[in-house]
């Protein structure tokens, strides 16, 4: 019976020595825009992400141009959970206070800092698309290749934005060994 | 024991070979029953253990499944593959199936071990993968070996103790028995053997510590009193006979067979050496008138008092018989020679003067007539012996003359 025991102790002697690996999801071959892989990727962010009053639906507010179609974003919601796109204005000086989660498409560096260092009342997921420095203060920073996409967490941005990310995907972070 | 013919077992060792058998009986029912018992909690800890690991495979690859990275999802269940435990966990999502087995290694035991896994749980456990409380794949866990080696090696080693430990107790308790059973039952075995051959029915089985043997050596004992009592009574009985058929009734002296055979042994152990048997022959004069006169109760009085007076006489020795009638004999087997029968036989004459007194009162003086032989000189046998002191016998009561009144009135 002690043996037992042992049995049922080993797996999670092991489990504690797991490594950090960075995710990659995939572009599917022939296909011309990564939008869809994109799409994948952000909706699996949502989906590991926690708002301390879960939004239902979520407001998806997205900034400046994406490589991802009206098609694409419209299967952010296959989750199971209701999500809303919003497009934000060009020229808008601040992320609408109804926001859940901004995306940011094509952003200067620049303005995408300022924008995220203006704050936000509410709890906010923050993904940039196209910040390979992952400098502009975005929570997620995509990798977008030809043939994969992963992305960069920043763990300060994590910790200052008031929702809580599954730690299984900070383990699968490229930027989580930094 | 004696008798203790061979392919019998003693007591002690079909007691012991008894114990043994239930002891070994008891330890294999006791082995099947935990072994019953241990495999079915094994089978459940394996069970179990599957299904815990296809829980953290599915909370591990959860993610790696969402973003759809294919080595993430390897690199996430292959630590728990690891385990000697796991032979391979499956992850199947969509159209997508990663297998990340469990690598045996060189050692050729390994793989057995696997195979033995393999024919014991032929089916994974398979654990639903959920993401946002949708289904998005399977993960399925198949067992290894794991820790059953060394259960295994625990287990039959604790058997072997076991069996070791019943042997011993075997030996113990048996030595045990041994003394409360078989030593008392040998005990009495034992008495039963010596009074068999030596007859020895004074002997007595001792005590024993269990009632029933205790019950048994105490009536065996009590049959041995009643053996010796019935011994002794017979021993009693045979000399009672012996003595009425060697010697006269009413006198008490010996019979005439006696004294035939004494005298005949002396002469064999005489041989050709120098030494002299002397026989004398007695006949109480006028006994007949007594009888008539007096009745058979005062022949028979007077006939006891000329026995006892003639035992009186004779030396130590000596052999007084009564041939019947008023005849008594005397065999001397060592005699000096003539002198001294002549001497014992003056002796006799003078006892004899002395009065006798009958029941009834009266008193009488009886007299007696003597005659001898000697041997080798007046014969070399025992009948030529007897008649030549008969005649001597008949001649002194010739020669003695007219007899004597035969009774004398004392008043």
């Amino acid at each position: 019976m002690w043996v037992g025991v042992l049995l049922l102790l080993s797996p999670l002697m092991i489990f504690a020595q797991a490594a950090f690996f960075p995710v990659s999801t995939p572009v599917p071959a022939g296909a011309d825009a990564p939008g869809r892989a994109i799409a994948t990727m952000v909706r699996g962010i949502i989906s590991f992400t926690r708002w301390p009053a879960q939004p239902d639906p979520m407001q998806f507010c997205l900034l400046g141009p994406t490589r991802m179609t009206d098609g694409d974003l419209d299967t952010l919601s296959a989750g199971g959970r209701g999500v809303r796109v919003t497009r934000v204005p060009e020229g808008a000086a601040s992320v609408p206070a109804s926001c859940d989660t901004l995306y940011l498409g094509t952003v200067p560096p620049q303005r995408l800092s300022r924008l995220i260092a203006q704050g936000h009342e509410r709890p906010l997921l923050t993904i940039a698309e196209e910040d390979a420095a992952c400098r502009g203060g975005t929570m997620f920073c995509l990798h977008v290749r030809r043939s994969d996409i992963s992305f960069e967490l920043n763990l300060d941005a994590v910790s200052r934005s008031g929702v809580t990310v599954d730690p299984r995907v900070l383990r699968l972070s490229s930027g989580a060994t930094r | 024991m004696s008798g203790n013919a061979p392919g019998r077992p003693t007591l002690r060792s079909a007691l012991a070979r008894v114990q043994f058998r239930v002891m070994l009986l008891t330890l294999v029912l006791a082995a099947l029953g935990g072994l019953l018992s241990s495999i079915l909690v094994v089978d459940s800890y394996v069970r179990e253990e599957l299904r815990l690991v296809g829980g953290l495979a599915s909370y591990s690859a959860e993610p790696a499944i969402v973003f759809q990275d294919r080595a993430a999802m390897r690199e996430a269940v292959q630590p728990l593959a690891d385990s000697d435990g796991i032979r391979a966990i499956v992850l199947t999502t969509g159209d997508q199936r990663i297998e990340v087995r469990h690598t045996p290694g060189d050692r050729l035991i390994r793989r057995i071990e696997l195979a033995i896994a393999e024919a014991l749980w032929p089916q994974p456990a398979v654990v639903q993968i959920r993401h946002g409380g949708q289904p998005i794949g399977e993960a399925r866990v198949y067992a290894g070996f794991g820790n059953l080696g060394g259960y295994l090696v625990v287990g039959l080693g604790c058997g072997l103790a076991c069996l070791a430990l019943a042997l011993s107790l075997t030996y113990f308790l048996s030595l045990r028995l041994q003394r409360r059973i078989a030593a008392p039952l040998q005990a009495i075995a034992s008495v039963a053997h010596q009074v068999r051959v030596g007859r020895a029915l004074h002997l007595r089985a001792p005590p024993a510590p269990i009632e029933e043997i205790h019950t048994l050596g105490e009536d065996f004992n009590a049959l041995l009193g009643e053996l010796e009592g019935w011994q002794d009574h017979l021993r009693s009985e045979n000399a009672a006979l012996a003595h009425r058929a060697s010697h006269d009734a009413l006198t008490g002296l010996a019979n005439r067979a006696v004294l035939e055979e004494r005298l005949a042994t002396a002469i064999g152990a005489a041989g050709g050496a120098e030494t002299w048997i002397g026989l004398l022959y007695l006949d109480a004069n006028r006994f007949k008138r007594v009888n008539d006169r007096f009745g058979h109760m005062a022949g028979d009085a007077l006939l006891r008092e000329i026995a006892d007076r003639l035992r009186h006489c004779i030396r130590r020795n000596d052999l007084a018989a009564r041939f019947g009638g008023d005849e008594f004999a005397v065999l001397m087997t060592q005699a000096s020679g003539a002198s001294e029968m002549a001497a014992i036989a003056e002796r006799i004459h003078a006892a004899m003067r002395e009065p006798v007194i009958l029941p009834d009162g009266s008193e009488i003086t009886c007299s007696v007539s003597i005659g001898m032989a000697l041997f080798p000189r007046d014969g070399t046998d025992a009948p030529a012996l007897l008649r030549a002191a008969d005649e001597a016998m008949y001649a002194s009561k010739r020669r003695d003359g007219p007899p004597l009144p035969d009774v004398v009135p004392s008043r």
